[in-house]
């Protein structure tokens, strides 16, 4: 053979082999390619579908939230992806107890078909939700292409994919093919993958949204009016704590409780009507309820989308103390005209009689009369005079006018002009001054209205016993620091409830019928209060109760300890006006 | 003589009115608000002159014994008041009072008039002098 066609062949053969080799090896390349770029592709359409699902999620849900536009959105869109015969979807309405299974049928099956897909959902939604699905509870639509009884087969292939927020199942997406092992776990892991963010997309906006949501909740709640909210079914939507409180209503309140709460004084259900009916508020409404005076707004809400009646909110003002400050009012007033008029009726009427000779008849009679109406009209002045206090005070040019000086000097002088009346009444009075009193700082006319207010009351309100005025001074860390005086009586005492009121302007008012035989403006301590406090101490009581007795106390600052007074080193008068509101 | 019975707190007052009323020639007793309604029932007078405004029982409750009581009912009773306008007046009105009289509005004149006026439409008190 000659070498070189020996070579030459050998060559050939080689680089037959090698080209041979070589097409097989580009062949392997290039098939290998193919797969991976259509396995690329495929990831890549599996991508894009599961942005567009994720996308059209956030456009679609916006700020309603529910897991059936979730369901509709995936099962939607999924028919493009996979092969199958029918895409079906069960949704659960843990409120109602309700599940709807709906199916779109792609290609013609059976009703057995459908019935099996329906069982295999049955039973995936039992596992995860470790509860059964009663039958009566599914409520069932079929769409798409028609059911062929005549068509055979079961389901030959499927997948369940559980559409799960915030950990508890709300639907279920069933694919199912009559042809035998269509689904694995490399084509369907996606949508599994799609599900999960789309859940969790939802389950973050539902707990911004919960958030939201708490917050306004916890405005309302922390509203000083009741509220409630009522639906266009009358259904109720919201009760806030307020109204609880106003109504002692349950924990969470059906609107049954509510209309049983309002006992009859208040129709809430043509309230309802009115107010949708109505394009303005209803004008306020007072009802009382439970010893409480309520003002009543009812207004209907509009969803301003839809230009439609959501519902009424109702408001419950309390205006009780508004209501019985009123009252207070009205009773103060007329118990001014009833302590103004019945002196000057008794004037009047006694000085007609004088006329007619009727009275008179004798200068002794005569004279008990004239003393009867100087008494009387005694008795008036003071009752003017208060109220002229009070007025001053009230238009703040009530002038106290303190100075440095001796206190037991005015309480002894007072202790002796109230012991005839005391007297009168078979009660003693003491007066108890410590030695050594340093100077005080007081309004020398003033005090005595002070001294006479207490002293007044004390023997007013005691059928026996006796008053004892007391006078201290109160030291800290061995600095004297104010004068302590106490007036005490053994008479009808002071309830607890009558509490702070008795310095008010209505003091009288509260203490009630039980102090009604007291005759004067009742205004006596309240302007006590206004002048101890204008000059520079305070006023205050104890009492262990009704027929218990009562101490009054109240403070005068010593002279040193006015800086006012120190600063000028001198007897100077300083005016304090009281202002009050 | 026409029986009057004055149920007033205001002692000087009630006897003002005594005074006048048993110059018109009236008996006249006055009293207490505690005692009103016993006193009514033993007396049986023509007239009640009732104040409403007293320490112990107001003029009210004695009012509403009254026209509760078959024997007591057909008394006419006068209110006696100094608070015009206030709800209590009308409430009297409501439960039988015969009229009232605004006691610093009304002298004693005034007073001898309504009395015989309130007396008279009920066709009581016969004797009545003047």
């Amino acid at each position: 053979m000659d070498p070189l066609a020996v070579g030459v062949s050998a060559f050939m053969a080689l680089s037959a082999f090698i080209f041979g080799a070589g097409f097989i090896l580009i062949r392997q390349k290039y098939t290998g390619e193919v797969k991976a770029s259509k396995q690329r592709e495929e990831e890549f359409r599996r991508k894009m579908y599961e942005a567009e699902v994720l996308k059209e999620i956030g456009d679609r849900i916006g700020y309603s939230l529910d897991a059936a536009k979730i369901v509709d959105i995936i099962s939607g869109s999924l028919g493009k992806l996979l092969p199958h015969s029918t895409i079906c979807h069960m949704l659960f309405d843990k409120k109602e107890d309700k599940v709807n299974f709906s199916c779109s049928v792609n290609e013609p099956v059976s009703p057995l078909f459908i019935k099996d897909v329906r069982e295999k959902m049955i039973i995936s939604s039992k596992e995860i939700m470790q509860k059964p699905i009663l039958e009566s509870e599914i409520s069932e639509s079929i769409a798409g292409a028609v059911l062929d009884e005549k068509m055979q087969g079961f389901v030959k292939s499927y997948f369940n994919l559980p559409i799960v927020i915030s950990g508890k199942l709300v639907g279920m997406i069933n694919v199912s093919s009559t042809q035998a092992d269509l689904y694995d776990h490399s084509n369907t892991e996606f949508l599994f993958t799609i599900a999960k963010n789309a859940a969790s997309a939802v389950s973050k906006l539902q707990e911004v949204l919960e958030n939201e949501k708490s917050k306004l909740l916890q405005a309302v709640d922390s509203l000083s009016e009741g509220v409630i909210m009522v639906d266009t079914n009358y259904k109720l939507v919201l009760v806030n704590r307020k109204l609880k409180q106003l109504l002692s209503l349950v924990e969470n309140p059906a609107l049954f409780d509510v209309v049983n709460a309002l006992s009859g004084n208040l129709d809430l259900r043509s309230l309802v009507d009115e107010a949708i009916a109505q394009d303005d508020d209803l004008p306020p409404r007072e009802i009382e309820v439970r010893d409480k005076v309520l003002q009543v707004l009812a207004s209907k809400v509009v969803d301003k989308k839809r230009q439609k009646e959501i519902g009424v909110v109702v408001l419950f003002h309390d205006i009780t103390d508004a209501k019985s400050l009123e009252k207070l009012r009205n009773d103060f007033t007329s118990m001014m005209v009833h302590e103004l008029r019945a002196p000057l009726t008794s004037i009047k009427s006694t000085v007609e009689l004088l006329q007619e000779g009727i009275y008179g008849k004798s200068a002794t009679d005569a004279d008990r009369q004239l003393s009867s109406v100087q008494s009387t009209a005694q008795t008036m002045l003071e009752v003017v005079n208060d109220l002229l206090d009070v007025a001053k005070m009230e238009a703040g040019k009530f002038d106290v006018i303190s100075e440095a000086g001796d206190l037991q000097g005015a309480i002894r002088d007072r202790a002796e002009a109230f012991k005839s009346m005391a007297f009168a009444k078979n009660l003693k009075i003491t007066a108890e001054i410590e030695e050594n009193l340093p100077k005080a700082y007081f309004d020398k006319v003033r005090i005595k209205q002070v001294l006479n207010n207490l002293l007044s009351n004390a023997v007013k309100f005691t059928k026996s016993g006796e008053i004892k005025i007391k006078v201290s001074y109160q030291e800290e860390k061995n600095i004297p620091m104010d004068i302590l005086v106490a007036v005490s009586d053994t008479g009808i005492g002071i309830e607890p409830d009558e509490g702070d009121k008795l310095f008010s302007r209505f003091g009288q008012l509260v203490r009630g019928s039980r102090s009604f035989t007291a005759k004067g403006s009742g205004l006596g301590l309240y302007i006590a209060k206004g002048i101890v406090e204008a000059m520079g101490g305070s006023i205050w009581y104890e009492s262990e109760g009704a027929g218990m007795g009562s101490t009054f106390y109240f403070t005068v600052p010593l002279a040193d300890s006015v800086p006012d007074y120190r600063a000028a080193a001198s007897d100077r008068v300083v005016i304090n006006k009281i202002a009050r509101a | 003589m026409a029986k009057v019975i004055i149920v007033e707190d205001d002692v000087k007052l009630a006897q003002n009115y005594q005074q006048k009323l048993t110059q018109e020639g009236f008996e006249v007793k006055i009293s207490e608000d505690v005692a009103a309604v016993e006193t009514i029932r033993a007396e049986k007078p023509d007239l009640v002159l009732l104040d409403l405004l007293m320490p112990k029982v107001h003029g009210l409750t004695i009012l509403r014994e009254l026209k509760m009581d078959a024997e007591l009912e057909t008394i006419p009773v006068l209110i006696l008041t100094n608070v015009e306008g206030a709800n209590e007046l009308s409430e009297a009105i409501a439960f039988g009072a015969s009229g009232y009289l605004v006691k610093a509005d009304t002298n004693l004149d005034i007073l001898v008039s309504k009395v015989k006026e309130a007396i008279g439409s009920q066709a009581i008190g016969t004797g009545i002098k003047g």
